[in-house]
């Protein structure tokens, strides 16, 4: 008793203090549900069991969502490095590169939402059908600034020496690209696959409404199940979803590794 | 010190003043609401008034009809549904707060056998007397007495006050859809009369149990159904499931897949009135609202229940047990219930009233806000998709018990995507890098080997 009146007494503002909102934010909606999927994912007809593993890894349809979710989500990747590496580049050489970053950034500021929807009735307006083909163009839409911003960052942090050094060994303007600034800007590229590939295998809002739901991804598979009160098979692949990104982010870090924590966002 | 002093006697006065502002922008100066009402209902599912004569839709203006019936001030906290099985979950699973729910028919059953509904005081909800009574004989007689998990029986009748009714019929464009088209009933939604334009053209509803109504039926149209079938009621068929009948609608569901345009609850309407899609899956009052804004835009459509049979449904007002204010659901539900109240629901959103058409007609009022809308009452009251015959091929849908999650996995099943042609999209670009990447390489190789040999 005595000890807690001395604690209160005791109490100071210290820097230590602000963090605690931010801890208790943390815990209620980070770690509190992330202990509710866990658990429920080991949860069947009030029993402890192993069924929700079995039920997801032995339904053909259950794996193939999973398939097609990392396909497209690979397929986005692609085409967000493909689009995003020049730019970041172009970015990176000329003086002006703030306002055009800016102008990257600026869709972003504009809720998602609204983004896919206005794309939708580009499609429409346009006449072309949607399917595939427009669901990749919202996933790319949507995804491409996270591509470019990590490399654009670390290819801002890499130096002009570099390539010069690399120029006055002899190298030509190909050689310096590819032997010397692409292996340099690696870290940003892993970081950006993994902002790209990880929130695209789980979207459902652009899948659904950019494919009148034609297009069925893990994201929607998982709300389906929450919806209809699955909720131990929900919980099993949102444990995968986790697995995911733990892995995604053990690749991040092993990458990072000889850039001494440098934070690329 | 003295500067930390003066932000944070900044910050005060900026809170304050903040404070006194939002208080008085709380209804020009009312005392704040003192009680709640939490209702659940389907998304564009009642009336939101009118911004040309500025009259408050039906939530507001129960707010203020409580306020002027008990002088307590209420704000309704109103959420909505897409579909059943996700009100069901959260009335169910999670211990969400509710007062008032609009499912339908088998998903009141559905809540009735989880002993979750309190059984309705008709006496505090006097309105329920307009109420159609050939709907609550219809509903007694599908239903009979439900027998809940614990061994009470309940008649569904004493537990909902239905709100609105209609069918599931199919919507289509008058301009696209051929004589010959329509004559193929549910074949329709699969293109049966082959028609180039409705590829890709048709709408399915992205609900189980509606889209399992049109897939049975399409099967028995076709002959599709093993023989044991044949002697079924529509009734009995639409609520029939298990591993055969799954096994088939899968396999028609899959066939129609590449023939849609999408799955939707909520857009399809839309899609309709803008000539994006010629053939829907709808509900009646969808359909009804979708006729009529076709008409503004130079659209025609219009809409049909197969002549094999369809599905009949009615939803209504049901009040939970772990239910807050009581007073003001059963208030609610009757304002729900006045005939005027009705007819603006019904103008506004298209579907029909469960208030009997005779007491609509004979109140004068309602007959004015009709011809305020420029409806002719006789064709309103007369026009069979408002209000269609409640006739033996008309089913009911029950609720699928235990093989509930059996159909959503075969729901499920039918979506993913043709791996294929997604592997091979992958394919052609990790190719093309590759090939880009390779090129390179050997020509650099080429151009390497004399430095090397110096």
């Amino acid at each position: 008793m005595k000890k807690a009146i001395d604690r209160i007494k005791n109490f100071r503002i210290t820097r230590r203090v602000f963090a605690y909102p931010y801890i208790l934010f943390l815990v209620l909606f980070v770690v509190v549900p992330l202990a509710m999927i866990s658990v429920n994912a080991f949860i069947a007809g009030g029993k402890i069991t192993l069924t929700n593993f079995a039920e997801f890894f032995g339904s053909a349809t259950g794996l193939r969502v999973l398939g097609d979710s990392i396909l497209i989500g690979l397929i986005t990747c692609a085409i967000c490095l493909l689009l995003g590496y020049p730019v970041a580049y172009i970015l990176n050489k000329y003086s002006s590169s703030k306002i055009l970053v800016l102008l990257f950034i600026l869709p972003m500021w504009v809720n998602f939402l609204i983004r896919t929807l206005a794309t939708k009735s580009l499609f429409l307006m346009l006449g072309l059908p949607l399917g595939l083909g427009s669901v990749l163009f919202g996933m790319v839409y949507n995804y491409l600034p996270f591509m470019i911003l990590p490399i654009h960052t670390t290819l801002s942090g890499l130096g002009k020496e570099y390539a010069e050094a690399a120029a006055d060994l002899g190298a030509d303007n190909i050689t310096v690209i590819l032997k010397t600034i692409l292996p340099l800007s690696l870290p940003g590229i892993i970081s950006g696959i993994t902002m790209v590939f990880i929130p695209t295998i789980s979207t459902y809002a652009i899948s659904q409404l950019l494919s009148n739901g034609t297009i069925y991804l893990f994201g929607d598979s998982i709300n389906t199940k929450f919806a209809n009160g699955l909720y131990g098979v929900g919980s099993v692949m949102s444990l995968i979803m986790l697995v995911l990104v733990v892995i995604s982010n053990i690749f991040i870090s092993k990458y990072n590794k000889g850039n001494s924590g440098r934070t690329l966002w | 010190m003295k500067k930390i002093a003066i932000v944070l006697l900044a910050v005060f006065v900026l809170f304050s003043l903040a404070g006194c502002a939002s208080d008085g922008g709380n209804g020009g100066g009312s005392p704040a609401a003192t009680e709640r009402l939490v209702i659940y209902n389907w998304a564009d599912y009642i009336d939101e008034g009118d911004n040309e004569s500025g009259r408050p839709g039906l939530i507001a203006a129960f707010e203020q009809y409580y306020f002027e019936q008990t002088g307590v001030r209420i704000s309704v906290e109103y959420n909505t549904f897409e579909t059943n099985e996700e009100m069901v979950t959260k009335a169910m699973v999670s211990d969400t707060e509710m007062d008032l729910i609009c499912p339908s028919e088998y998903t009141i059953q559905k809540l009735l056998i989880n002993g979750m509904l309190r059984e309705i005081n008709f006496d505090n909800i006097e309105n329920s007397a307009n109420i159609n009574t050939d709907i609550l004989d219809t509903i007694s007689e599908v239903f009979g007495e439900i027998e809940g998990n614990d061994g009470t029986k309940y008649d569904m009748t004493k537990y909902m006050v239905p709100y609105l009714w209609g069918t599931l019929g199919i919507l289509y464009n008058t301009e696209v859809v051929t004589e010959e088209d329509l004559a193929h009933g549910y074949g329709l939604l699969w293109n049966e009369g082959n028609n180039p334009k409705l590829n890709g053209k048709i709408l399915m509803k992205d609900s189980v149990r509606d889209s399992y109504v049109a897939v049975v039926l399409y099967a028995k149209e076709q002959g599709l159904l093993p023989e044991k079938y044949d002697a079924l009621s529509i009734q009995d068929l639409i609520n029939s499931v298990n591993k055969e009948l799954l096994a088939v609608a899968e396999s028609l569901l899959l066939k129609q897949s590449g023939l849609l345009y999408g799955y939707e609850v909520d857009f399809g309407r839309d899609d309709m009135v803008k000539g994006n899609a010629y053939v829907d899956l709808a509900w009646s009052g969808d359909a009804i609202y979708a006729i009529e804004s076709g008409l503004e835009e130079d659209v025609y459509l219009d809409y049909f229940v197969p002549e094999i049979g369809g599905n009949i449904w009615f939803d209504g007002w049901v009040i939970p047990k772990k239910v807050k204010n009581l007073r003001a659901a059963e208030m609610f539900i009757n304002f729900m219930c006045d005939p005027v109240n009705a007819i603006y629901n019904m103008t506004y959103i298209g579907y029909t009233s469960a208030v009997d058409k005779e007491v609509l007609m004979e109140n004068e009022e309602v007959l004015e806000i009709l011809e305020y809308y420029e409806y002719d009452p006789e064709e309103y009251f007369s026009d069979p998709i408002r209000y269609p015959e409640i006739t033996e091929n008309m089913g009911v849908m029950k609720d699928f018990g235990k093989e509930a999650d059996a159909v959503i996995m075969m729901w499920e099943s039918i979506k993913p995507y043709k791996t294929t042609e997604l592997g091979i999209i992958l394919g052609v670009i990790i190719g093309a890098v590759a090939l880009a990447a390779g090129i390179y390489f050997a020509v650099n190789r080429l151009k390497m080997r004399p430095r090397r040999v110096k």
